[in-house]
């Protein structure tokens, strides 16, 4: 059912909120200088939170179509919007004490105007998760690069993070127009850039300009999720980024960029006679998770900044959640959203604990964590318990998350897929034992090499700690009871 | 390829699009292997008036002329303040190292190519192609059109990029202040008070009418 | 034999050549013979005008033989000195960019008149009778390009005159001279802003881009003009100041400001330097001559109401056209008298002034225009 403009804004109501939430900070930037980082903090926190009862409250089960057909409106996109405002909500309170986003040591400078971008990154999440429309899907990605530039270069007088910035914009801008070459080829095949028609469109039009134009389009995913080849922004910007940003950009793009490839390649190769049929799509959409799985893995093993080994490391997640988009199908879809519900709560915990550790004067680099465990108790347990989930470990959400894709994959590969989706899963399997090295080295240092390291307390700052405990929690609690999670899950897939 | 244009378009319209065609690939050419940024910044604008060129051949006239307005008179024009601010030195040749990676990038660029060729001559079996093609409408492309379209139809997107516009606005303010920059501001501010408060113009010697006094007081 | 006789056929109205041989002859005479000859009598205008002002004589010594009307030949003389002069190019100036400047600043200067309606519509075919408003079947618009995104075509253009100062300061390769480079192109841009905003609400109110129609909305008597009314006026005002301020004439005069500081075309001299001369009173003219359009009635003039249905439609078209030339040639004098009526900006100012007071204002001039226009209809 297509909507008008007007009877389209009742749906519209987290988004709104949030565009308010925007205009209230850019309204604080002007009337208060230096203005308040809690008052601003609040602001966008209470933001927030109000769009997430919004999109819980005006949820419908009965899918629709906004804006003449730019907009959806349906649980799969709500899923993505619980994703990227709970997000965004952790990552403005690990903003508050973190001297390299707001430097509250100095009046807080610009923090208005920190949380008015993340704000609206947070928006563009939202418009990535709900697009219908190539139109809609390449504004949303934009907005949320375009944040994303402007909140990794934040750090004033920070060569790293002016560095991080200047990288992703290059990279981004070549990846965008990679992508827009592909958009344009699938007008060209469809006459209209509504998703719908282009996917019935794809069904009958031959099948190599689709599969030309679908590889550009990946490119310009890709870019936004950090997979193999498109990866090489991740490491330098995870790095100097300021670390709530890099929380931030861990998760929430990620997510956004895998609704737009569920929606998009799900149109174009989910009919039959589509793209999955006529042409060897899936197996590039293999070997391209393959080879993010790997590299991620093996380049991560050799780093020793704890911000540049979790970028690899997320590269590898990326790596394995991509596997899941190949598997396709129901089970494929569900493992995606699944795993990356539950990425979050790692991730965000992970950046956290570092955040945390850079704040009451640790470094960034696995030596400078040496007796972590001592100084930092709860800091080190939640960063421990993170590394777990990560490389997918019992009894954590994560192993429940890498079960669900190999499942997946098996499956798929029982129904006709073949025997590269075997092999891949055994690979997955192999990448996740590897990817323990490298998590270990960091649990060592933690508490095992302490010999040189004070073991006196550093106090960890209150906002931290609820966030540290806040993420902890689902992360060990949905390892053991995960159904919940599971039937939100199963509802959104089932209405897209 | 250019006997299905000329058949469907005409001869004129045909030897127009290649020239506009041909001098929008040269300007771009000539961007990508200029050494000297300025230089590829001009080249550059004479891409987009070719193209413009293009889109007004296309009856989207209005587009056309946005096309001008904003890429090659505004946006190309912060480019040259920009590169001219830099005032870096002419480029230098770019190097890559080694003849297995130049030959490799020959590769993949020439199979990229020819991908792209064979999309290109597959296309026509599709039906935007292959099917008749009609006039456009008297009224297509005109400001009153796109206007219309753009506060009916596409009133999401407008919308959603006029707030881009406004946060990247913010953004940019914001990554382009230095701390340097606003300690001074600071610092001038505090000095100014500060000036005000203590000096008072009467207490100055010398002053504009002091001229003659002085003078006086000089000679005696 | 066929050339002849395609040329011999393009007079009559429906020939496909009519409209190409037309505009070729409306490009000639406004563009070739009018603009450049408006903007070098204004030359001299500009320094015999100044120095009336100023209470000396100013320049009225060149003479044809015995004829010396005042000076005016001082423009060809103007003329004669540029194109004799030595051409100097630094000899680390860029060749290519050195050369394109003058034409960049003079060439969109030209251009621009494309879109300006300079008289009432010619009725081919029935020059000699007696044709009332809206009757002529066969209407040949004195314009030279009716486009339908109108002003636009203006905004789009003069928005490439800002390559010419800028190339013109770092070709020249001189320091100073990319300094006034850079500052000329902000304020053109500034300006530039400014102008568009500022006649926005004109936009709104005549409900069309093509100023071919807004002449023909506006009335015989000044109360039907563009400028009646207060929103109007004050786009008006506006956008008189953003104009003065985009040819760089006093009191923005600043990237030229002889006296005070080295401009972007030091290092030019001759017939190069002419052409940055000649096109910013090129410039005054047909920024003059748009304003006239929009905002003074064009062509039209009180006692010339009704005079349609009694002359032949040749008169009554050079007549309108005569008017039109008044107009316009009064309001260039106007913004030649501003030049020595108020002190120059200096750079701060100006940007202040443009980005902080003016901008501001014509927006809210579009909010309040556009509400009213909501309100009453």
């Amino acid at each position: 059912m297509t909507l008008a403009n007007l009877p389209s804004f009742r749906h519209l109501v987290p988004e709104n909120i949030l565009v308010l939430g925007i205009l209230a900070l850019v309204g604080l930037s002007l009337a208060r200088r230096p203005a308040s980082r809690r008052l601003a903090g609040a602001i966008a926190f209470l933001a927030c939170l109000a769009a997430l009862a919004a999109t819980a409250l005006t949820a419908e089960s009965q899918p629709r179509v906004l804006f003449h057909g730019l907009l959806a409106r349906d649980l799969f996109g709500d899923f993505f919007k619980y994703l990227g405002l709970v997000t965004t909500a952790f990552v403005i309170l690990v903003a508050q004490r973190s001297r390299d986003a707001i430097d509250y040591r100095n009046e807080d400078r610009e923090a208005p105007e920190f949380y008015a971008l993340l704000l609206s990154a947070a928006l563009a999440v939202n418009l990535m998760a709900a697009a219908s429309d190539l139109l809609t899907a390449y504004v949303g990605l934009e907005l949320v690069s375009v944040m994303s530039y402007i909140l990794a270069g934040f750090t004033p007088g920070s060569r790293r993070s002016a560095e991080a910035a200047l990288k992703y914009v290059v990279y981004g801008g070549v990846a965008s127009g990679a992508m827009l070459y592909g958009m344009s080829l699938l007008y060209g095949l469809a006459a209209s850039t509504d998703l719908a028609t282009i996917g019935r469109a794809a069904a009958t039009a031959p099948a190599l300009p689709v599969l030309f134009a679908a590889v550009l389009c990946l490119a310009g995913f890709g870019f936004k999720i950090a997979v193999v080849p498109f990866h090489m922004w991740c490491p330098d910007v995870y790095e100097g980024a300021p670390t709530p940003v890099t929380a931030f950009l861990s998760v929430a793009p990620k997510a956004g960029g895998f609704a737009l490839l569920l929606r998009v390649f799900g149109q174009i190769s989910g009919h039959a006679q589509g793209l999955a049929d006529r042409s060897p799509w899936l197996l590039v959409l293999l070997v391209v998770a393959a080879t993010t799985m790997t590299w991620g893995n093996l380049a991560a093993l050799g780093q020793q900044n704890l911000k540049r080994l979790l970028a690899y490391s997320s590269i590898a997640q990326a790596g394995y959640v991509l596997l899941g988009v190949a598997a396709g199908g129901v089970a494929g879809q569900e493992a995606v959203l699944f795993y990356l519900a539950v990425y979050l709560f790692i991730s965000l915990a992970a950046f956290t604990a570092v955040a945390a550790v850079a704040d009451s004067g640790g470094g960034e680099s696995v030596a400078e964590y040496a007796g972590l465990g001592y100084r930092m108790p709860l800091v080190a347990f939640v960063l421990s318990v993170a590394l777990f989930a990560l490389t997918g470990l019992p009894p954590t959400a994560g192993f429940i998350g890498k079960y669900y894709l190999f499942a997946a994959l098996i499956e798929r590969g029982h129904n006709g897929g073949g025997a590269a989706f075997y092999i891949v899963a055994v690979a997955a399997v192999l990448n996740s034992v590897v990817s323990l090295y490298y998590y270990a080295r960091v649990l060592r240092a933690m508490y095992i090499d302490s010999a040189s390291a004070t073991h006196q307390t550093v106090a960890v700052a209150a906002v931290h700690r609820v966030v540290l405990v806040a993420l902890t929690v689902p992360t060990i609690l949905l390892g053991v009871y995960w159904s919940p999670l599971r039937d939100l899950v199963h509802a959104a897939v089932g209405t897209w | 390829m250019h006997q299905l244009h000329t058949q469907t378009v005409g001869l004129p319209a045909t030897i127009t699009f290649a020239i506009l065609a041909g001098l929008t690939v040269i300007g771009a050419l000539f961007t990508i292997t200029r050494r000297n940024p300025v230089v590829a910044v001009i080249s550059l604008v004479g891409t987009f008036f070719a193209l413009a060129g293009v889109y007004a051949s296309l009856s989207a006239h209005f587009l056309a002329i946005l096309q001008i307005l904003v890429y090659a008179g505004a946006i190309m024009v912060l480019f040259i303040f920009v590169v001219m601010i830099l005032n870096r030195d002419e480029i230098t040749r770019v190097a890559a190292r080694g003849m297995v990676r130049r030959g490799l990038g020959v590769v993949a660029a020439g199979y990229v190519v020819w991908l792209l060729a064979s999309v290109v001559a597959n296309s026509s079996a599709t039906p935007l192609l292959g099917g008749p093609l009609s006039e456009p409408g008297a009224d297509f492309g005109t400001v009153a059109s796109v206007g219309a379209s753009l506060f009916t139809d596409f009133m999401f997107p407008f919308e959603a990029v006029s707030l881009l516009l406004l946060v990247a606005v913010v953004g940019g303010l914001v990554v382009s202040r230095s701390e340097k920059q606003e300690d001074d501001a600071e610092e001038t501010a505090r000095r100014r008070a500060q000036v005000a408060t203590e000096i008072r113009p009467e207490s100055m010697v010398g002053g504009p009418t002091d001229a003659t006094a002085n003078h006086e007081a000089a000679h005696h | 034999m066929h050339m002849w006789e395609t040329i011999k056929g393009s007079f009559e109205y429906g020939h496909p050549g009519f409209t190409g041989l037309s505009a070729l002859i409306k490009i000639v005479y406004l563009m070739l013979a009018f603009g450049p000859g408006l903007a070098s009598i204004l030359t001299w205008m500009e320094r015999r005008q100044s120095s009336l002002m100023q209470d000396r004589l100013g320049p009225n010594r060149a003479n044809i033989g015995r004829f010396k009307a005042w000076g005016i030949t001082h423009f060809l003389a103007d003329a004669l000195k540029f194109m004799v002069k030595e051409d100097f190019v630094p000899v680390k100036a860029h060749k290519f960019l050195f050369a394109l400047a003058p034409v960049l600043a003079l060439a969109p200067a030209l251009i621009v008149a494309a879109i300006i309606p300079f008289g009432a519509p010619l009725c081919w075919g029935h020059l000699t009778e007696i044709v009332p408003t809206g009757t002529c079947g066969q209407a040949v618009d004195l314009q030279i390009a009716r486009l339908d995104v109108g002003i636009l075509f203006y905004f789009a253009i003069s928005s490439l005159s800002v390559y010419g100062a800028t190339l013109a300061g770092w070709s020249s390769y001189n320091k100073w001279a990319m300094m006034g480079g850079l500052r000329a192109s902000s304020q053109m841009m500034s300006y530039e802003v400014t102008m568009g905003m500022a006649v926005l609400s004109m936009f709104l109110i005549y409900g069309t881009l093509e100023p071919g129609a807004m002449v023909a909305q506006q009335g015989y008597w000044p109360w039907q003009w563009g400028i009646w009314g207060i929103p109007t006026a004050l786009s008006f005002f506006l956008f008189l100041t953003a104009a003065i301020a985009e040819t760089k004439r006093t009191p923005f005069d600043i990237p030229e400001g002889e006296p005070e500081i080295i401009g972007y075309f030091v290092e030019y001299s001759g017939l190069r330097f002419g052409m940055f001369f000649l096109g910013e009173f090129i410039e005054i003219v047909f920024s003059s001559a748009l304003m006239v359009t929009i905002f003074l009635g064009g062509w039209h003039l009180p006692f010339l109401d009704g005079l349609a249905d009694r002359v032949p439609n040749i008169a009554f078209v050079l007549i309108t056209h005569g008017a039109w030339i008044v107009k316009v040639f009064l309001f260039t004098g106007f913004q030649l008298l501003i030049r020595w009526s108020l002190p120059r900006f200096r750079s701060d100012q100006l940007m202040q002034l443009g980005w902080q007071r003016l901008l501001p204002v014509s927006i809210a001039n579009v909010l309040i225009t556009a509400g009213w226009i909501l309100y009453s209809r």
